[in-house]
């Protein structure tokens, strides 16, 4: 970001360019779970990349991409869709041709859908399943924002996809006007994209419904193999995200910089079970919840209870700003570090240059400095005026929402 | 590496070679019998084989059904040493004689195409800055 960024507009694409050592090419659409027309459409389409095209069949695609030095990945999140190629430099227009080859020429072939891609989806969501917190968080979504941002993350088995309803999508969503280019490498190559991509039609940027909380309670039971513990996620979501929440989640759960210390924030001084704070932050809302994990049910429903506690005394008695200056220094750390990891400069750009709304690490830095002991008061307190979203993963004994002392 | 095909000439045969044997050829299939029994000329090709099994798993449910029914049928008529009546033959049709050649077509490619990128003698040049 800042001065190591370069922002172009090229015909008419949306680019931005970071140098660095080993070259990347990342593609990032606005076609996130969220702006599924079907359910679990979005899934499917990111395990579609890298499969048959016209020009290179999906094995042709990875040999290509090993010979040269290189990997080939796709990533979804509730906001976008990420197609990546990560290589050394010198390879550009080889990673530049196979990614519009997959953009442009995908064949969504039915009997790749029902060999290769199904069996990578249900590996995914079976994946997904044997763990209580990812189970909990994506239900939680779901419950706090019903559709659009709350749409699953997986492609569940029990509603199977229509290959037809993922070509629709991919026409729909593989879009000239609805994509982010972001690339890295020791020379900007931005240029070189429009020989490769100015063919790619624009059918428009597509939208989603402006997400509202809802809230609300589901219990699943905790598969018994022996690897899971009883979880749950206490979530409370808001459709004006602020970076208060951020400092709230840091300043009651922060880690410990020290190692085998548990740190002194009041999550961690909770001894029924392992309590972190967590903010999801999305392009229109934020979900701000902890995560409790621990040996048994009843340890769960008291560790819940206590962390409840502890936000409910920030929103009652404000905090110190003694407590605060840390939490704001470490969020800026958290974004700052975030910011220049290659995961993080994609998703942070990409959204921003999608969206129109990019913001320089000053600006966000900025943002986190203007927290103040009213504001972080405030947004606990507005927090909790919701509805309260949980999700237990466990038996009879864990806890219900009444029982967490709201 | 099998070919569920096996090896044929037909494609290099053309023109007026082809008009002449043509006929032969129908002859040929006729006496083969399998169309008396309601059997399909891709019926008959070997499935005892990666590659035709790949073949057979792209097929759709109804296909796939369709293609035991012809079978069992063919071995019951077999049993009792007795052809079909006439109208339940099987059709002259190529495009359904034939309806698995092209699949057979596309899974032998992508074995071909494995058996070279496994053994890669393609280069990629790179472009020196």
């Amino acid at each position: 970001m800042q001065r190591s960024l370069v922002l172009n507009s090229t015909n008419n694409f949306k680019t931005a360019f970071k140098p660095s050592l080993a070259s990347s090419i990342n593609l990032v659409f606005n076609a996130g779970t969220r702006f599924e027309d079907t359910q679990g459409v979005a899934n499917v389409l990111k395990n579609f990349a890298f499969r048959d095209t016209q020009n290179r069949s999906s094995l042709r695609q990875v040999r290509e991409a090993e010979a040269a030095g290189g990997v080939l990945y796709s990533s979804l999140t509730r906001d976008n869709l990420t197609l990546s190629a990560d290589f050394i430099p010198g390879h550009e227009d080889l990673f530049l041709s196979l990614l519009a080859d997959v953009v442009k020429s995908t064949k969504f072939a039915p009997h790749e859908y029902k060999e290769v891609v199904k069996p990578a989806i249900d590996s995914e969501v079976n994946a997904a399943q044997r763990n209580p917190l990812i189970q909990a968080i994506d239900a939680a979504h779901t419950i706090a924002f019903r559709r659009g941002l709350g749409n699953s993350l997986f492609s569940a088995s029990e509603q199977p996809v229509d290959l037809q309803d993922v070509k629709k999508f991919a026409s729909k969503v593989y879009s000239a006007d609805n994509v982010a280019f972001l690339t890295t490498g020791q020379s900007d190559f931005s240029s070189n994209l429009s020989s490769y991509f100015n063919d790619l039609t624009a059918t428009g940027q597509v939208s989603s419904q402006p997400s509202k909380y809802f809230g609300g309670e589901q219990r699943y039971s905790l598969s018994h193999d022996g690897h899971s513990h009883p979880s749950a996620f206490i979530a409370w979501g808001s459709t004006s995200p602020s970076p208060a929440h951020n400092v709230l989640a840091e300043l009651l759960g922060g880690q410990s910089n020290i190692k085998w210390s548990r740190g002194l924030s009041p999550l961690s001084a909770i001894e029924e079970g392992n309590v972190n704070a967590l903010n999801f932050d999305y392009s229109d809302a934020n979900l701000f919840g902890f995560t409790v994990e621990s040996s048994t049910d009843l340890n769960v429903k008291t560790a819940s209870q206590k962390a409840v506690a502890a936000l409910k005394a920030v929103a009652q008695n404000g905090v110190e700003s003694a407590q605060l200056q840390p939490a704001i220094a470490k969020s800026k750390f958290n974004y700052t570090l975030y910011a220049d990891s290659a995961q993080g400069w994609k998703q942070l750009n990409g959204e921003g240059l999608i969206n129109n709304n990019l913001k320089s690490l000053d600006q966000v830095l900025g943002e986190f400095d203007g927290v103040s002991t009213t504001s972080i008061q405030q947004a606990a307190a507005h927090l909790l005026d919701n509805k309260v979203t949980l999700v237990t993963v466990g038996g009879r004994d864990a806890p219900y929402a009444d029982e967490l002392h709201l | 590496m099998v070919n569920p095909l096996k090896i044929s000439l037909a494609p290099y045969i053309k023109g007026g070679l082809r008009k002449s044997l043509e006929p032969i050829a129908k002859g040929y299939l006729n006496l083969a019998g399998f169309k008396q029994v309601g059997l399909r000329y891709d019926d008959l090709i070997q499935e005892e084989n990666d590659q035709m099994q790949k073949v057979l798993g792209r097929l759709s449910p109804r296909e796939e059904y369709d293609r035991v029914w012809r079978l069992r049928r063919a071995i019951n008529q077999s049993i009792q040493h007795k052809d079909l009546p006439a109208e339940q033959w099987s059709e002259e049709d190529s495009s359904q004689q034939r309806y698995l050649t092209d699949r057979i077509v596309q899974v032998t490619n992508e074995y071909t195409e494995r058996e070279l990128l496994d053994n890669p003698e393609f280069k990629i040049e790179p472009k020196h800055h």
